[in-house]
């Protein structure tokens, strides 16, 4: 099990790092909110990919 | 959307076989037709919100607020369900389920709320090679383990119980014509409309980033459409509890995973399954946000409010939005289930009047208003169920139907008034 722990860990500080890079582009609230208007391609495909990505499910449906 | 791309995807395969690669297909569908029709000159506008683009059009702050309610309510419903998913995640491979969704949540909301959307785009980009990477290798050890697909054909054939007949899993239209057609129109129509994909495009560096940032997006989707179809059959076939997959598909995956690599190796591909399912939560809660900050308080409460008390509250509203949608889906399940069902009436109710608000100039704000309430109404008969559907993705198609006829007929017995110029400007270049 500490296996899985190590790599959750991991993967999450990861996720924490990128975010505290990220932090020096955010000056003004649309820089929060849309990035500044300033996504390249390969992020704005990442992104939009991303939403439609991931494993929310619902109750009643498959 | 409600049912995402991996888990989603997974969960068809294990009921419909390759019929299941539609789940994927229509959400990169949606996505590609998006960046053909509105992607470019959506960006145009250069707007935060759907709602404000309905606002500019319509000149109607009524519609404005309907739309961002029905929207947000809907995406604080579907971020609870993300919580769930990761909550199944860490019981599929036999860790307490609610500790790992607490962890997993309050990770997404540190980096949504530390650095908004970079953070999210940023580790999008990260998270979905993860992701896709540990499915594709997760789906090519499990073929070469269960025999290739002649070995899988004959391990499906041994399960009992199986929800269709096992040579049905090789079928691509297995789930019918109806469902595969619904399905199409429901995912798609989402995709046209959803303020989760519309603030990405308004975050693209300029027109043409957003209207290839779509069509690549989709283009890759529908390219990896059978990756969690063939995932969710070899968790089936190699599983040694087959009926626990049938009983509740969305643990495929995760099963497909411990069983395959064992729980050391393993561990790296359940990271890789939580970075799918925390990849479109940051993106439900950043969205969540945008309607907060823009739709409710600089539209309705403040409007000359100082950037940097938009920016606080932005980073105030990301926490408080995550911690609400955590805590609901941990103690109170049924809000969270009637969140969701915003997520319908809101596809039923703004379709039509966003569409329609482009393409044709008669459209007035009267049209539009009714045309969303009936819309709107009509999607809550099917949810309440006083008229009852064989699938649930009609209720789409009808409440867009219903708020079609409701649009035109009030949009005609009234007066347009003209359309903003930079509004026109946009969509004639498209």
């Amino acid at each position: 099990m500490s296996v899985v722990w190590t790599t959750l860990v991991l993967y999450m500080g990861a996720m924490l790092g990128v975010s505290v890079y990220a932090r020096k582009y955010i000056k003004t609230s649309a820089d929060f909110l849309v990035a500044g208007r300033r996504l390249g391609l390969a992020l704005t495909t990442a992104t939009l990919a991303a939403t439609h990505y991931g494993g929310g499910f619902h109750p009643w449906r498959s | 959307m409600v049912v995402a791309f991996i888990l989603g995807g997974a969960s068809w395969g294990a009921t419909y076989g390759l019929g299941g690669i539609w789940y994927g297909f229509a959400c990169g569908l949606g996505l590609l037709l998006l960046g053909i029709t509105l992607a470019k000159p959506m960006r145009a506008l250069a707007l935060y919100t759907v709602p404000d683009v309905l606002e500019m059009r319509y000149k109607s702050k009524a519609i404005r607020l309907l739309a961002a309610t029905l929207s947000l309510l809907a995406l604080v419903g579907i971020l609870g369900a993300q919580v769930w998913a990761a909550s199944a995640v860490f019981e599929a491979i036999g860790l307490p389920g609610t500790a790992g969704a607490v962890f997993a949540t309050l990770i997404f909301i540190a980096y949504t709320a530390f650095s908004g959307l970079w953070a999210v785009a940023l580790t999008d980009f990260i998270q979905i090679i993860l992701g896709s990477i540990g499915v594709l290798v997760a789906v090519m050890l499990g073929l070469s383990k269960v025999g290739g697909f002649e070995g899988l054909k004959v391990s499906l054939s041994s399960i009992p119980n199986l929800p269709q007949a096992s040579g049905e899993y090789f079928n691509f239209m297995s789930l019918g014509v109806s469902l595969f057609a619904l399905t199409l129109a429901a995912t798609v129509m989402y995709t046209l409309i959803g303020q989760d994909f519309y603030q990405r495009l308004f975050a693209s560096k300029d027109e043409k980033t957003a209207r290839m940032g779509a069509i690549y997006s989709g283009l890759l989707l529908m390219a990896l459409s059978f990756l969690p179809a063939l995932a969710g059959m070899l968790a089936l076939a190699l599983s040694s509890d087959p009926q626990a997959i049938i009983d509740s598909p969305k643990t495929a995956v995760p099963k497909l995973v411990i069983t395959v690599f064992g729980s050391g190796v393993g561990a790296i591909f359940v990271a890789a399954i939580l970075a799918a399912v925390m990849s479109t939560a940051d993106s439900l809660l950043s969205a969540a946000t945008s309607h907060v900050v823009k739709d409710f308080y600089q539209s309705f409460i403040e409007p000359e409010a100082e950037d940097k008390k938009l920016l606080k509250l932005s980073i105030v509203t990301t926490i408080i939005i995550g911690i609400l949608a955590l805590v609901a889906a941990l103690t109170i399940q049924g809000i969270v289930e009637l969140l969701i069902y915003s997520y319908d009436i809101y596809t039923s109710g703004v379709f039509v009047p966003l569409i329609l608000g482009i393409y044709w100039k008669r459209a007035t704000k009267e049209g539009a208003l009714l045309g969303m309430i009936a819309g709107s109404l009509a999607a809550v008969v099917g949810i309440t169920g006083i008229v009852s559907f064989s699938y649930w993705e009609y209720i789409y198609v009808s409440g867009a139907l219903v708020s079609a006829v409701v649009m035109v007929l009030v949009s005609l017995l009234t007066s347009a008034e003209p359309v903003d110029r930079e509004f026109e400007k946009a969509f004639e270049l498209s």
